[in-house]
């Protein structure tokens, strides 16, 4: 009897030894940007047009890595795909049409990559993880245990002899697989294959250099603007931005006065270096407010001004507006208002959203970007709060039937 | 009967071998890292002292810097002496912590400069 037991207990030496090492084989934890089996969306909008690049999620690899361009509008943009691996260097070239068949590059493993987008002269540089799903090592020494459980009580009863040795192995493999099955919810889950070293912590605030090219910019010429993105720390350049609704930033640019106004999703030429082309028929100062999210934090707000000359275009029209309706009908500082709008038909979604608005304080001080629900008969209601008494500016933005429609209206806050 | 106390001992074995595991997690090990810039590609060993190995490219000169980036730390650009055709290693310690540090690789030689960048865990 105790040299059985303890020739059972000499089994599980190994047992356990085995299970340590398997163990010790995990990755640390990690984060990532990318899910696996999930489409990466990202919205870039390039002079010739707005598109969002799908890359679709692959379960395992080597891979072909199914690329493709949406756009709300049809268009003929035509776009130069680059695929490159930051692991071994690897490329994959291919092209593609909006609306058209995915373009196949390859993904040859999981880990970094850069996709390189070409539309005329433009380039934007999308880096983005390739993760592979991967199961614990835990859950393998678990259906290891069950497994050889079951194998003993098997080849026990088939070949009729359950010796002690048998039952007592049978035993202790169960033990160890219902010792690991109780233990599941406190074991880490399995990090997929690929993903980036993330600590848990946040990171720095990040600071926004707004500039222009040329310097002064002219009324209905096209100029390039770019956002330099600095660590608030260490002062280096910040690459880390978060994929959020859909693209890296949200670019807004408005008139002071409001009449011209831009939602825009800018290129990444460089680390840190986000543009975008801009045409606007209007003088005077503009305000940009660029919305980002560092990997691991949370969404910020850089904000900046610029400069337009030159003489306004006779032919540029005041823009959409829109009437909405408000709960309360007036509104006061600190208390939620409900500002309800009824889209001319059936919404489709933009940006992952049925609706965007974006309001900003007259003195560009305030800036807030709430999401619609689409309510009954798709009216779209959005609700916030506005801090201060003064006027707000307001922009709704929605799809439909092809064309991005934004409506703007002003709000005054009274008390 | 032994064989309950001895199922307990396990059991309790086991729990405390994966408490053990879960809590003190060990990092990546030496587990070189590759990277590929455009110009020049690396394995790099993500510990002190830094060592570089360029896989490929012809690099002359090769100099470390390492931010932790949700620390906000940044450590000053380390140098590195090449103890053998394409192999570099950190003049100094660059890791003052465990964590996950980012470091930035320049590269300078017959490709011209090129600044390559990757994700660590640092533990020691
Ligand atoms: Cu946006």
């Amino acid at each position: 009897m105790k040299l059985i037991n303890d020739r059972a207990a000499l089994l599980l030496i190994p047992c356990i030894v085995a299970l340590l090492a398997v163990l010790s084989l995990a990755a640390p934890a990690r984060a990532h940007v990318v899910e696996a089996g999930a489409d990466l969306r990202v919205t870039q909008t390039f002079a010739a047009g707005e598109v969002t690049l799908v890359v679709a999620g692959v379960s395992r690899v080597p891979a072909p890595l199914r690329v493709s361009a949406q756009a709300l509008r049809p268009t003929a943009l035509g776009l130069e795909l680059e695929l490159r691996s930051l692991t071994d260097g690897s490329q994959s070239t291919g092209s593609i049409r909006v609306g058209r068949d995915p373009a196949s590059l390859r993904a040859s493993h999981a880990g970094p990559y850069e996709l390189r987008v070409r539309a005329g002269d433009e380039v934007s540089v999308i880096p983005f993880r390739v993760l592979v799903p991967r199961s614990a090592s835990w859950t393998m020494v678990m259906d290891g245990a069950f497994l050889l459980a079951g194998v003993l009580v098997v080849g026990g009863v088939l070949t009729r002899r359950m010796s002690r040795i048998v039952v007592g192995s049978a035993s202790a493999a169960t033990a160890v697989a219902v010792v690991v099955m109780l233990l599941a919810p406190y074991l880490p889950a399995a990090q997929p294959e690929g993903a980036a070293p993330v600590a848990e912590l946040g990171r720095p605030y990040a600071q926004g250099r707004f500039s222009t090219l040329p310097a002064r910019p002219a009324t209905g010429a096209e100029f390039t603007l770019t956002l330099r993105l600095a660590d608030g720390a260490t002062g280096q350049p910040v690459d880390d931005l978060a994929i959020h609704h859909e693209a890296p930033a949200h670019l807004i640019v408005s008139s002071e006065d409001g009449a011209v106004f831009r939602h825009v999703h800018p290129l990444r030429t460089a680390p840190g270096v986000l543009t975008v082309r801009l045409r606007v028929p209007q003088p005077g100062r503009y305000l940009a407010y660029a919305e980002i999210e560092r990997q691991k934090s949370g969404g910020q707000l850089v904000s900046g001004a610029f400069e337009v000359s030159g003489a306004a275009e006779l032919a540029s029209s005041p823009g959409e507006t829109v009437v909405p309706y408000l709960t309360p009908t007036a509104p006061t500082a600190g208390s939620p208002v409900t500002i309800e709008i009824t889209p001319e038909g059936p919404i489709q979604t933009w940006l992952g959203m049925p609706g965007h608005l974006i309001v900003r304080s007259e003195d560009g001080v305030h800036l807030a970007h709430a999401h619609g629900t689409a309510a009954a008969d798709s009216v779209l209601s959005f609700t916030l709060t506005l801090p201060e008494p003064g006027r707000y500016l307001a922009w709704a933005q929605y799809a439909i039937g092809g064309r991005l429609v934004t409506r703007s209206f002003a709000v005054a806050v009274d008390r | 009967m032994r064989r309950p106390r001895i199922l307990i001992a396990i059991c309790l074995l086991v729990a405390g071998g994966l408490f053990f595991v879960t809590a003190s997690w060990p990092g990546s090990g030496l587990a070189s890292v590759k990277v590929a810039g455009d110009r020049y590609s690396v394995a790099v060993l993500p510990a002190d002292p830094v060592e570089v190995r360029v896989t490929s490219g012809r690099a002359e000169a090769v100099t470390l810097a390492a931010v932790m980036p949700s620390m906000g730390h940044a450590r000053p650009p380390v140098g590195t002496v090449q103890t053998d055709v394409g192999r570099f290693v950190a003049e100094e310690d660059m890791f003052a912590m465990d964590g996950v540090w980012e470091v930035s690789i320049t590269l300078s030689g017959a490709e011209g400069r090129e600044v390559i960048t990757f994700s660590t865990v640092v533990s020691r």
